[in-house]
């Protein structure tokens, strides 16, 4: 009898089949291949969506009726199915190994790791108000393909910094890259303005303030800086490509801690404090 | 100066430094910074350099209408109204946060300047509602509130999370609750040869005289109620929650002959500590039924509708930018 988490688990199983068969490919310098790697991770994704799609309608069974990124652990499966759609949204342009293997290691490192933090907290409880909101769905998945547009770029800036300083890279194809990470980043840039945009709007509704300076709010604004940084810096010409690579990196650790660090942070409020 | 103002490595000083101040706000949150005026200040530079930016774009020889220019424009403009909507709101916002207990009445309130302001109507509270599920969780957080205003009939209306109540110019929001000071419990009092009395009580409250023979008063107080009984580490009585997961009362029992006894009674467990019991009596706390305060925030807030304006722009104009970026990319075209 298939479960949630025999779903989710067989998502993380692929998942890590396709990081696998990326190192292989990594280490056998294959550039065919894509293909099958392809068909592994799109399986688990799709059992991935189907954990998620029964976890959704369970929560309805039960009379809560929510989609399921409301605390840690259903917000960490969501992040990793993002991840995957992530790389799947972008393989066709960077179809190296080295790209797949990092976001697919992330997509089963972020699912599989919300069964650490699942001690008690994978039950179905019920929503508490304030996040009882038609903008619940909207806010969260805006930010979290944001997040997995940010990590993708953030790959992408790493590699090129290290291909970049073996010089073996000619100039088409650092501008080739540049131009991609800049798409990507664009992207992700204004998939974050519509997440903190819709946060806003909530909060708005919620409390009667747009924004009010807690440090996730904060967070995601010092995140959404350094990638206008980004965007800004480009368009001088000043920096070079890897400086420019820099900032991205910069950018996604900004990601990081404003999805898992806030919360170590000296005070931490309400509504955000599960993920 | 202004050639520097409005350049590019302005836009980059700025951001970081906002992005740096930001940072150090949120690893000392008691700085306020903020509010400071240094942080305002770098608000200002920011507003005055894509002032400067756009218009120079949007001189007529340099002006050409494209996705990109117009994306360009519509961003900078968005974030310029959402700067000046949120002054707006800095500068004339107000909201308050208000206590009521049920039948309490408002119609002024005291905002941060300390000068106390008419409402124009009047605000009372029926009723808080805390709805439970079952599995103990808050559901839903319900003020029933009636608002009187001159000239017009009464208005009933519930106020809950996420459903503000709007009366121009405020809107009034669900916002918190506490237990109420006072709260009615129901004491049953079982004595030899007598029927079982239930009897109403204020907890906590002033003694009630319970029993009357010749010569003979007996009287009984509530001390105090926990709503969620709990003992703590060194000993002391308290409540983990506010919710009623475990209710207690302390009764105080004193006749006329000076006797006087004290017992913890327990709603969910009658039997407990063979609580309740002095003399010929046995005391069982029969029921409660919870009463709240409401925490409304009252809300006025003339810079909204400018940042929504503002978001509305923004979120175009980055839209209108994007569009062009499909042609970018996915070759090897250099652009």
């Amino acid at each position: 009898m298939w479960n949630e988490s025999l779903l989710v688990n067989t998502g993380v199983a692929l998942y890590t089949a396709a990081f696998a068969h990326s190192l292989f490919r990594i280490v056998l310098k294959k550039s065919t291949g894509l293909w099958l790697n392809t068909l592994i991770l799109v399986m688990g994704w799709l059992f991935h969506s189907s954990a998620i799609g029964f976890r959704w309608y369970k929560t309805y069974s039960l009379g809560y009726g929510y989609f399921p990124v409301t605390d840690r652990y259903e917000s960490l499966i969501f992040f990793g199915w993002c991840m995957a759609l992530g790389w799947l949204l972008v393989r066709q342009w960077i179809r190296g190994p080295v790209f797949s293997a990092s976001m697919q290691f992330l997509a089963a490192a972020l699912t599989a790791s919300a069964g650490l933090f699942s001690e008690g907290m994978n039950a179905i409880d019920p929503l508490m108000p304030a996040l009882r909101s038609n903008w619940l769905v909207f806010h969260v998945v805006t930010c979290f393909l944001a997040y997995a547009a940010f990590a993708a770029s953030a790959f992408i800036a790493v590699q090129f910094i290290f291909r970049s300083s073996r010089a073996r890279m000619d100039s088409r194809d650092i501008i080739r890259v540049d131009q991609i990470m800049y798409r990507i980043v664009s992207v992700g840039f204004f998939l974050l303005t519509l997440g903190i945009l819709s946060g806003s709007a909530w909060a708005q509704q919620s409390w009667g303030r747009y924004w009010g300076w807690d440090p996730k709010e904060v967070w995601s604004l010092i995140t959404w800086l350094v990638y206008a940084v980004f965007l800004h810096a480009r368009i001088t010409h000043g920096l070079s490509g890897r400086k420019l690579a820099f900032i991205v990196i910069l950018g996604f650790l900004a990601v990081l801690f404003t999805f898992f660090g806030v919360n170590y942070l000296p005070v931490m409020s309400g509504l955000h404090s599960y993920a | 100066m202004i050639g520097f103002l409005s350049s590019i490595r302005m836009t980059l000083i700025l951001l970081s430094i906002l992005a740096i101040l930001s940072i150090w706000g949120t690893l000392s949150p008691f700085s306020h910074i903020y509010y400071h005026p240094g942080y305002f200040a770098i608000l200002c530079l920011l507003a005055v350099n894509i002032l400067i930016c756009a218009g120079k774009r949007l001189r007529p020889n340099k002006y050409r209408f494209s996705f990109k220019t117009n994306g360009y424009l519509l961003t900078h403009l968005g974030i310029l109204v959402i700067l000046a909507g949120s002054l707006i709101s800095l500068v004339y916002g107000l909201r308050v946060l208000i206590w009521l207990g049920p039948g309490d009445a408002v119609e002024t309130i005291e905002n941060h300047r300390g000068t106390i302001e008419k409402l124009g109507f009047t605000l009372i509270l029926d009723r808080f509602r805390l709805d439970i599920h079952p599995s103990g969780m808050p559901a839903d957080f319900v003020s029933d509130i009636i608002v009187k205003e001159a000239g017009l009939p009464d208005k009933r209306s519930s106020i809950t999370v996420n459903h503000p109540l709007k009366i121009v110019p405020y809107r009034i929001f669900q916002s918190s609750y506490r237990l109420h000071s006072v709260q009615s419990v129901t004491v049953g009092i079982k004595q030899d040869g007598k029927d079982k009395r239930l009897i109403q009580m204020k907890a906590p409250g002033s003694p009630v005289i319970i029993d009357r023979e010749e010569g003979f008063t007996l009287s009984m107080a509530v001390l105090r109620y926990e709503p969620d009984f709990v003992i703590g580490k060194n000993g002391s009585v308290g409540s983990r929650s506010i919710y009623p997961r475990n209710p207690a009362i302390r009764v105080a029992l004193q006749d006329s002959r000076d006797d006087y006894s004290e017992h913890w009674l327990f709603l969910n467990h009658p039997d407990s500590h063979s609580g309740g019991t002095w003399k010929d009596m046995t005391l069982r706390f029969e029921s409660v039924e919870q009463i709240y305060d409401t925490g409304l925030e009252v809300v006025r807030d003339p810079g909204t509708g400018w940042v929504a304006v503002g978001a509305i722009c923004l979120v175009t104009g980055l839209m209108l930018y994007l569009i062009p970026l499909r042609k970018l990319g996915g070759d090897r075209n250099v652009e």
